[in-house]
Parts: C-alpha cells; sequence; structure tokens
C-alpha cells in the first residue's frame, strides 16, 4: 500500500470496504491509538483488546465520519468510549478502600518533567479503575466534570474528588520513583 | 505543585507518544471481524442481474424453442391447445396399437382438432385424415381450434368423450367404435390401425367406454401448452417482504448532536425489515399490470446500554482507636466515606412500523410456466409509528414514542424489484423478486438534531390468483 496515501483516501477506501485500505488504516493509527487505548487499560493485554475492538467499531461506523471534524481526534473518541465500555464498574467501589491513605506531599516541576511518556503511562496504568478513567477523562480528554460523571454514571462531585484522589496517587508514585532514582544514583 | 503545568506535562507526553504496536498482528487478529458492507451490495447487485439473467435466458431458450422446425409424431400432431382434453386423447391414441410403427419423419399430414368446449356431456372429435401442411405451414405452429358449432366434419373418426369430467380433471372414456371406421394415427401413408380382434374384446369389457385414468403430468412428447391466460384482468396478491434495513444518521453541525449521533450509532443497531403486502392487479396491456394494495412492514432495531452510578457520601462513625501502654482504648470519632454503586443494563427492541399503500408498475414477459417480473412504483406511506426506547442528547433514557423528532407519515418512498414468476395453473402465479426500497426523506423531522435515515433492500414472495 503506497506510503502517499491520503488520510481522504484512506476513508474513502474504508467506507467501500477495501481491505487494503483498512489495513494500512490499522499500520499506520495503531500505535496513535494504542496510546490512548493504554491510558485506560490495567495491562497491556487489555489495551490491546481495546484497540481491537475499537478498530472494529472504526470499520462498522466510518460511515457516520464527518469530514468536518478531525480523523485523528475521531478515533481516539471511539476509542475512549470502546475503554469506558469495558470498564470493570464494580472495580469503582472495591478502589475506594485505599483512598485515605495517600501521602500528602509536593512534586517539583523539574522532578516530573525528567518523567519519559512511557514511565507516565505505566503510572497512569496503576491507578485504580475509576481513578484512572476520571483522570484520564479530565485532564488528557479535557471533558469537564459534568461530562465525565454522564460518562460513567456518577455525580460530577464524585467525579471532581476521585480527580483529586488520582492527582494524589500518582504524586506519591512520582516521589517514590524519584527517591528510588535518587538512591541508585 | 502547579496542578495546571502538572496536567499540561502528563497530556504533552501523551497525547502524540506513539506506543509500540505490531500493527500487522493487530490487522491479522480483526481482519476476520470486519463487517463489509460492500458485500451487502455486492450481493443484492448479485442477486438482481442473476434474477435478470435467468429471465433473459429464459426467454432466451422460450424464443428458440418455438422457431425451431418441429418434427412431429402423430401423437404431437393430435394435441389439442388445450391442456387437459389432448392429452387424455394423445396418451389414448398413443397406447393403442398400431399395425406400422410410429416415425418421426416429417409428414404431409394435417391434424385439425374439433373440440367443443370440455364440459359434461359433450363430446370431442378429432379428424386426423384431412391433409397435414408442411413444416412451412403456420398453421403448424399451433394446432387450430374449430369451434363445436362448425359440425364434424367429414371423416372424423369416432374418439368421443362420453363421461361426465370434473374440470381440470381429464378423467373420460374413451369410446371404441367398430374397425369399420378404424381409427388413424399419423400421415394418412403411414396410418395405423386398430385390428377389429383388438377392438371387439375391448368393446365388449367396456361398454361405456374406454376409462382413461385421470393424467397427473404433461406427457414429455407434447409440446409446451398453450399460454395460461386467464379470463379476468383482475389479479389479487399476497406477498411477504424481508429486507436488510441500511441506517444513516445525520448530526446538524454543533458539536452535540455530534456526539449524541456518535452515542446513538453505538447503543442502537438495525436487525431486520420484515412486513406483508395486500394488493389487487389490473392488467394494462399484455404484459403490463398495475398493482395497488396495502403493505405494513416493521423495522426491527435493538437498543442496548448500561449504565453504572456511584455515590460517594459520609457517615459519622469510629475513625480509629488507639490503645496505650496501659491498655486504655482512645476512640476518635469523625466522618467515614460510603460509597455505594449501581449498575443499570437496558436492552430494548425498538420497532418503527408503517402502514404503506403501494402504486406499482409490472412487467411480466414470458408466455410459459415462468416470466421475466420487473417491478417499479412508490410506496405512499400512511402512517409511521415508533416504538421503544433511545439514549437522549442528555444522556437519559427517552422513549421513542414520546419524541416529537419523528415523522407520523413518512410521504412517498421507491421501489424496485426484479425476479421470476412461476405460474402453477392458469389462475395462480409465484413471483420471487430481490427488491430495493429507496426512501428519498427521513423518519426524523427537519427540527431534529440528527436526521435518521433508512434504505431496505431484501426480497419479496408472493402468490397471485388471476380472477375470472
Amino acid at each position: 500500500m503506497s506510503q502517499a496515501m491520503s488520510e481522504q483516501e484512506l476513508i474513502r477506501g474504508c467506507r467501500q470496504g477495501k481491505a487494503g485500505h483498512q489495513r494500512e488504516l490499522v499500520l499506520r493509527y495503531s500505535p496513535m491509538l494504542m496510546t490512548v487505548a493504554r491510558r485506560y487499560a490495567a495491562d497491556e493485554h487489555a489495551a490491546k483488546d481495546i484497540l481491537q475492538d475499537a478498530l472494529i467499531r472504526i470499520f462498522q461506523h466510518i460511515e457516520d465520519y464527518q469530514p468536518t471534524g478531525s480523523f485523528e481526534a475521531w478515533m481516539r473518541r471511539i476509542v475512549v468510549t470502546t475503554a469506558l465500555k469495558r470498564m470493570d464498574r464494580a472495580a469503582f467501589r472495591r478502589e475506594y478502600s485505599g483512598l485515605d491513605i495517600a501521602p500528602e506531599g509536593s512534586v517539583e516541576p523539574e522532578i516530573y518533567a525528567q518523567l519519559g511518556a512511557e514511565t507516565l503511562l505505566a503510572m497512569i496504568q496503576g491507578l485504580p479503575e475509576g481513578f484512572r478513567q476520571v483522570f484520564n477523562l479530565a485532564v488528557i480528554e479535557g471533558y469537564k466534570h459534568e461530562e465525565i460523571g454522564e460518562l460513567l454514571g456518577i455525580s460530577a462531585s464524585s467525579s471532581r474528588s476521585q480527580l483529586a484522589r488520582a492527582r494524589q496517587r500518582l504524586q506519591a508514585m512520582i516521589i517514590q520513583q524519584e527517591s528510588v532514582n535518587h538512591v541508585s544514583r | 505543585m502547579s496542578l495546571d503545568n502538572f496536567d499540561e506535562h502528563i497530556r504533552q507526553s501523551l497525547h502524540d507518544h506513539p506506543s509500540e504496536v505490531d500493527g500487522e498482528a493487530i490487522w491479522q487478529a480483526i481482519k476476520p471481524r470486519r463487517r463489509r458492507k460492500a458485500a451487502i451490495w455486492w450481493w443484492s447487485a448479485g442477486l438482481l442481474v442473476a434474477a435478470l439473467g435467468l429471465g433473459v435466458l429464459y426467454q432466451g431458450l422460450r424464443s428458440t424453442s418455438e422457431a425451431r422446425p418441429k418434427a412431429e409424431s402423430s401423437t404431437e400432431v393430435s394435441t389439442p391447445p388445450t391442456p387437459a382434453a389432448p392429452a387424455s386423447l394423445s396418451s389414448a391414441v398413443a397406447t393403442a396399437p398400431s399395425a406400422e410403427p410410429q416415425t418421426s419423419t416429417p409428414v404431409a399430414a394435417k391434424a385439425t382438432v374439433v373440440r367443443s368446449e370440455y364440459k359434461r356431456g359433450q363430446s370431442i372429435s378429432t379428424d386426423l385424415s384431412s391433409p397435414r401442411p408442411t413444416s412451412e405451414d403456420p398453421s403448424l405452429a399451433r394446432p387450430q381450434q374449430v369451434a363445436p358449432s362448425a359440425g364434424t366434419p367429414a371423416g372424423v373418426s369416432t374418439n368421443k368423450w362420453v363421461e361426465p369430467v370434473a374440470e381440470n380433471t381429464p378423467t373420460g372414456r374413451l369410446q371404441l367404435a367398430q374397425p369399420s371406421s378404424p381409427v388413424q394415427s399419423g400421415s394418412p401413408e403411414k396410418s395405423s390401425t386398430y385390428p377389429s380382434w383388438l377392438v371387439a374384446p375391448v368393446a365388449s369389457l367396456y361398454p361405456a367406454g374406454l376409462p382413461i385414468p385421470p393424467r397427473k403430468e404433461p406427457l414429455a412428447l407434447l409440446p409446451s401448452a398453450a399460454p395460461k391466460t386467464a379470463a379476468s384482468k383482475w389479479s389479487i396478491g399476497l406477498a411477504g417482504l424481508a429486507y436488510l434495513p441500511i441506517r444513516n444518521l445525520e448530526n446538524k453541525e454543533d458539536s452535540l448532536s455530534d456526539s449524541w449521533r456518535n452515542q446513538r450509532s453505538e447503543t442502537e443497531i438495525p436487525l431486520e425489515v420484515v412486513g406483508g403486502e395486500l394488493s389487487i392487479g389490473y392488467q394494462i396491456k399484455p404484459k403490463w399490470r398495475l398493482q395497488t394494495g396495502l403493505a405494513y412492514t416493521r423495522l426491527s432495531e435493538k437498543f442496548e446500554w448500561a449504565v453504572s452510578s456511584s455515590q460517594v457520601d459520609s457517615i459519622e462513625g469510629i475513625q480509629s482507636i488507639f490503645i496505650d501502654a496501659g491498655g486504655d482504648s482512645t476512640f476518635v470519632y469523625g466522618p467515614i466515606a460510603r460509597y455505594q454503586s449501581s449498575r443499570y443494563y437496558k436492552r430494548t427492541y425498538n420497532s418503527y412500523t408503517l402502514l404503506d399503500v403501494p402504486f406499482l408498475a409490472v412487467y411480466e414477459s414470458g408466455s410459459g410456466d415462468f416470466s421475466l417480473n420487473l417491478q417499479a412504483g412508490a410506496y405512499l406511506n400512511v402512517q409511521m409509528k415508533a416504538e421503544g426506547d433511545r439514549l437522549g442528547p442528555d444522556g437519559l433514557f427517552e422513549s421513542l414514542a414520546e419524541q416529537t423528532d419523528y415523522r407520523s407519515s413518512l410521504g412517498l418512498s421507491f421501489h424496485a424489484a426484479g425476479g421470476l414468476s412461476w405460474r402453477p395453473s392458469a389462475r395462480l402465479s409465484l413471483e420471487a423478486l430481490a427488491t430495493l426500497r429507496y426512501f428519498p426523506g427521513s423518519f426524523t423531522t427537519e427540527e431534529a438534531a440528527v436526521r435518521q435515515s433508512y434504505q431496505w433492500i431484501g426480497a419479496k414472495l408472493g402468490v397471485r390468483y388471476h380472477l375470472r
């Protein structure tokens, strides 16, 4: 498949069900979409499942894509929706047991600026399910708490509190990471 | 720590970060799971082309068969135009022993069948002795009918139907004459004669005539029957309809309807359309018929959505207990977080029921049992009713029946179909057609934030009774 295939050509071919164009879409966008899937998944295996389901949904609904918006953003949104559908909502309840044990502290910008994307991804994956989803939706996707509440079936205040606690957890992880690095240095 | 900086750093770090993934493995995993929309169209187009091809092929074969010069035997020539009487008569003649073997050599003899109406108590006579035309004679193409009132021609044989027979049931008796007027078959040069030693015992055994068993199947030697035509131009029909709906949701330009459309696309799955049609037809020309009637169709969809909710509040309780070295306990009271979560799963089978009046023009080409059937026209929708549930723009469930953005009637939609008709009897025909239903408008009003429209593709199976 030609590397020079434009996005419009790719979309047109996928709409016509052409296998070559669909394969090209998978090869071209999987790395970017996999990052989105990994942010919402607890592990790599779950992320792959999310990515595969999302790609199927992209092919099924590509007729609905309106060229007025960004194609990448549209695909990202489908990955997010797919991930949320697979979310273990029962985990919301279980994970609150550890809410109040997050240590307080501050992280200086020079510390977290040194963290690479993969390290951040691993930390986000390490968050409890509910924290992870709220953090992703609020911080990365830019949803408001009211919208997150609608998406996850929780109240806006719950979304706010979970985001605060997710940040606390991440801070703790970053501090812990920094101390490990400090000792190793 | 500045939260904004922290968030921005994570956003920037992860937004364009590509993960290492084996794209080829992902493609191989999802390859068999893709839904190929194009295949639906190819299947439908193929079905339509196959139906048209079969029709054209059949027409071609039939034309060739009719144009082919016939090598008549005596049995073929003696076939009258109706399928009932001639078959029995021919079978009787064919089973009679002949003095000379039958040949298929073209002969110059003409069999004129004098046929009365095939009713109770009336007779059928056969003249097998008159001169027979050559193959160029157009009268060979079809046996000639002579009105019964014209009188029995000279030299007619004494074959006579004497038993009452039921309509379309060729039972009766063949009365055998004495050999003074032998039954002849074939040309004058190659005629066969029943010998008296054979006729006499049979006649004594069957004084009322030779019983002829009812004919169950057409004789293979007979040429194709004359066209089965009904006396009346009116017909009534009943058809079953099955379609695959292809749905299209279009949003308006704002982002709210965009996200709503996406949510609806994911939660509503079109299933199938089934229905029935009762119609009356009037034949305006030999191959053309106009049809109208009443059609009822039901489009089914599955609505499925799961919602989870979590509530967090606090109650007063013991937060911690301290026990000192002396064994004294200190209870610390305060608010304790309480979490409640619930999950709500909903599945509804939605339906859109349509009541239509069809206005169709039907073209049927074919003079035998099978004919090509092409239909085109419009359906006037007089009522549309939506029932079920959907996800509203606010993310809450809402009943379709309570919404104002569905039309109560859809107006005109267009129909095209092609296939075959099979006519097992003079009054009955069966139809099998590949059909396409095109809705130029949407099921929703102009004010609706998301435009919901359909196209249907499927099949139509029907039976039609041609009135007397």
